[in-house]
């Protein structure tokens, strides 16, 4: 747990554009939140792999999304099933499911249905409010979390020696 | 904008993928495998055990080896084994995860084969066969061929007729008693006597004048009313009686017809009846035929569940709607489709079975349990020729559910020359019967509309050979029989099954009746015709006597209703003696 803790601050504190730590979150609750193996979650790895997004970020909120998607399964099933019987939408769902890519999607199933989106739905605002939330971190409580006895003792263990060197891949470049 | 793009990781995008695929390769051949078993054994309720997987990519397809399907009710049998199993998979519907198979060959099919370990599965519940319906009863049994004495047979036998008698002789008794208590409680002679002093009071009162007049003509009007009261309840109380001694008389005439009865059902049950030897071909061979239906009934009832699984899965999608999905189950919902395929489909499969005998060929087309989706029913046709034992068979036939509510099945069987040996047709100790050779030509046309049956078989039997031995004490009509089974050597039975698959009524018929009735006819007649005058002389020397006991009992009711009619005349000849009250004051007195 601490060294979750850590991990998130080490890349909080990084040099790291806020942009493409949100963004790594926003495609982790993507993954997270539906099941993970689904055609459009080989998308999201493209993005996450093709984009410079912070991949420690995108691996921490994975899971993070991963664990509470267990507790919203419930809701993404009625929202997914409400969408998928709601009349008005029937012809979109019926050209969609003649639609072999579409069938591979698996978009006919109440939960990837429903956590699609919902992730999709809360993207954007979560994206802004990251970007908005570590612009201001990084201003008024980024000193004072560098010099705690946790950030010290973690900026001092192999663990992170071992990421410096990867650090390329977080984005930083 | 290109600081946003990372272009090694579009490489590490394509090793991730390929590994991914590599470790899927790898895996799959076992991933099929344990899923082929896993979901037969869930199927089958048995071990459904298989020895390789052979995926190919480039075509698309699969090679199953060395399938074996335990049969679940003998666990250390296979019902049926593959060697192998091959087919390609259409890889355009599979991305609609649909697996669709145009050709399917399976080779080396075997029908019970031993197994070396155990295939039984631990059930939490009763197997699906525990509901099946047990064989109807047999109703009835071989006629006896030996006739025991009447002597013997009035041993063992109760005679309903004396049951009968004694039962109404205690029912005259009880009348007899209820009848006299209530003619002691009716107007009897005292109380004639007691009218008849009233009268004579009357006439002396008569005597004295204008007020004795009056008050004699009031007297008279009371008397009347009195005696005509009684009158009243002792005719009522007569005409109950007349009632009951009716009643009476109907059953004793009906007791009086019991000896015959019994004779009937004795000469039924100890001898040869025109009706038993009619019946005799459908005693014999309806054992076996009856064995024949359950055994194809067991397997019908596990193949319906695998072609008629759409209805359960679609009860199974209504019922997830309204429970607690499981974690990243969810459910599927399903649209219309512009050319609808079932989920499973395998339009031809070539199968070659072997048996003991030698090998099948044959074809089984659209097989799915979605059968309303695809709008065709499940077909098959097997054949084989000069196979040991047989010259030929053929068997073809559908399973049509694609109206889940209403499905219609049918089979055809077409068997020439089939070598029967040693067939059992009779295990009873008195009449031990077997088929020792024949030759067969059978035909069936069976057809199920939902559980309604309807079925005809027709086989000629040439070549034969039946064998009683082991016989203990034939007598006369056991011997004649014997010969007469000993010169059939050929014959034709006919059956015909309806009702439901459940509780279905089996009808055989057979010339081996009449050849048997005209063989053994004489004998029956002879032994009839004794047993029927031995056992009348022996039932009447029993029954006479209670019987003409029971008729006086009766007439002794008799003589209460003569009681009754006597007090009726005498209150009768009272009222008239008396007195007229009514138009003017003429008394007699």
């Amino acid at each position: 747990m601490l060294t979750s803790v850590a991990k998130i601050l080490r890349v909080l504190n990084s040099e790291t554009a806020p942009g493409q730590i949100s963004l790594a979150v926003g495609l982790s609750m993507i993954a997270g939140l539906t099941p993970l193996v689904s055609l459009h979650n080989l998308a999201v790895l493209f993005l996450v792999l093709l984009l410079r997004v912070n991949l420690a970020a995108f691996i921490l909120g994975l899971t993070f999304f991963t664990g509470i998607a267990y507790l919203l399964d419930p809701l993404f099933h009625r929202l997914g099933l409400a969408a998928l019987t709601a009349g008005s939408l029937e012809g979109l769902w019926t050209s969609l499911y003649n639609s072999t890519l579409w069938r591979l999607e698996r978009f006919n199933n109440s939960i990837v249905m429903g956590s699609l989106l919902v992730s999709l739905a809360l993207l954007g605002p979560l994206v802004l409010c990251l970007n908005w939330a570590i612009r201001r971190y990084r201003v008024h409580i980024l000193a004072w979390v560098q010099k705690s006895r946790l950030m010290q003792a973690f900026t001092a263990s192999k663990l992170y020696r071992a990421y410096q060197s990867v650090s390329g891949w977080g984005g930083d470049a | 904008m290109m600081q946003w793009i990372r272009w090694q990781g579009l490489l590490a995008f394509l090793l991730v993928v390929g590994v991914l695929a590599g470790i899927w390769f790898l895996v799959i051949d076992g991933v099929i495998e344990r899923a082929i078993e896993q979901t037969g054994t869930k199927l089958v309720g048995a071990r459904v055990d298989l020895e390789a997987a052979d995926l190919s990519l480039f075509p698309l397809g699969l090679t199953l080896t060395g399938l074996h399907v335990t049969n679940p009710d003998s666990p250390m049998t296979n019902a049926v084994q593959a060697q192998r199993i091959s087919f390609l998979v259409d890889p355009g519907p599979l991305l609609r995860r649909k697996v669709i198979i145009e050709n399917m060959a399976v080779e080396g099919v075997q029908f019970n084969r031993p197994r070396a370990t155990s295939g039984a599965v631990k059930t939490k519940e009763a197997g699906p066969g525990t509901d099946e319906a047990t064989a109807p009863a047999l109703p009835f049994t071989l006629p006896p061929v030996s006739v025991p004495s009447v002597q013997e047979i009035l041993q063992k036998e109760e005679l309903q007729s004396l049951k009968r008698i004694e039962a109404l002789r205690q029912e005259i008794q009880t009348e007899q008693e209820t009848w006299k208590k209530r003619l002691a409680d009716l107007p009897n002679q005292a109380k004639l006597t007691e009218y008849q002093a009233r009268v004579e009071k009357l006439k002396s009162a008569g005597q004295g004048g204008l007020g004795g007049i009056l008050g004699g003509a009031n007297e008279v009007v009371a008397i009347q009313k009195d005696v005509q009261a009684d009158l009243q309840q002792i005719q009522t109380a007569k005409a109950d009686l007349e009632q009951r001694i009716a009643g009476l008389r109907r059953d004793l005439e009906a007791v009086a017809k019991a000896p015959a009865e019994d004779l009937q059902r004795l000469k039924a049950k100890y001898a040869f009846t025109s009706e038993g030897l009619s019946n005799l071909s459908g005693t014999l061979l309806q054992g076996p035929l009856r064995e024949w239906i359950q055994t194809g009934l067991h397997w019908y009832r596990k193949v319906g569940p695998l072609v008629e699984r759409q209805a359960a899965r679609m009860s199974e999608q209504k019922a997830a709607r309204v429970v607690k999905p499981l974690r990243g189950k969810g459910v599927d919902v399903r649209f219309p489709e512009r050319a609808p395929l079932p989920n499973f489909l395998i339009r031809n499969t070539r199968v070659l079975v072997e048996i003991p005998s030698g090998t099948f060929t044959g074809t089984i087309t659209n097989i799915t349990p979605e059968q309303p989706v695809l709008g065709t029913p499940l077909t098959f046709a097997f054949d084989g020729e000069n196979l040991k034992g047989l010259r030929s068979a053929k068997v073809s036939g559908e399973l049509n559910r694609v109206d889940p509510a209403s499905s219609r099945d049918s089979l055809r069987l077409a068997v020439r020359e089939y070598r029967v040996k040693d067939l059992s047709l009779s295990s009873n100790a008195d009449w031990p019967l077997a088929l020792k050779n024949a030759s067969a030509d059978v035909d069936l046309d069976a057809k199920l509309a939902g559980e309604a049956m309807d079925a005809m078989v027709a086989a000629d039997l040439r070549s034969v050979t039946l064998t009683s031995e082991g016989q203990k004490d034939p007598g006369p009509v056991g011997k004649a029989l014997k010969a007469a089974l000993a010169d059939i050597k050929q014959t034709r039975v006919k059956a015909t099954i309806t009702g439901t698959t459940k509780d279905y009524q089996l009808q055989l018929t057979s010339d081996l009746d009449r050849v048997l009735k005209n063989a053994v006819g004489k004998q029956v007649q002879s032994q009839l015709a004794g047993l029927e005058r031995d056992l009348r002389g022996a039932i009447a020397k029993q029954v006479d006597k209670p019987l003409a006991d029971l008729k006086a009992s009766l007439s002794g009711l008799g003589g209460l209703d003569n009681e009754l009619t006597a007090r009726t005349g005498q209150l009768r000849n009272l009222l008239t003696s008396l007195p007229k009250a009514q138009g003017g004051l003429k008394l007699p007195f």
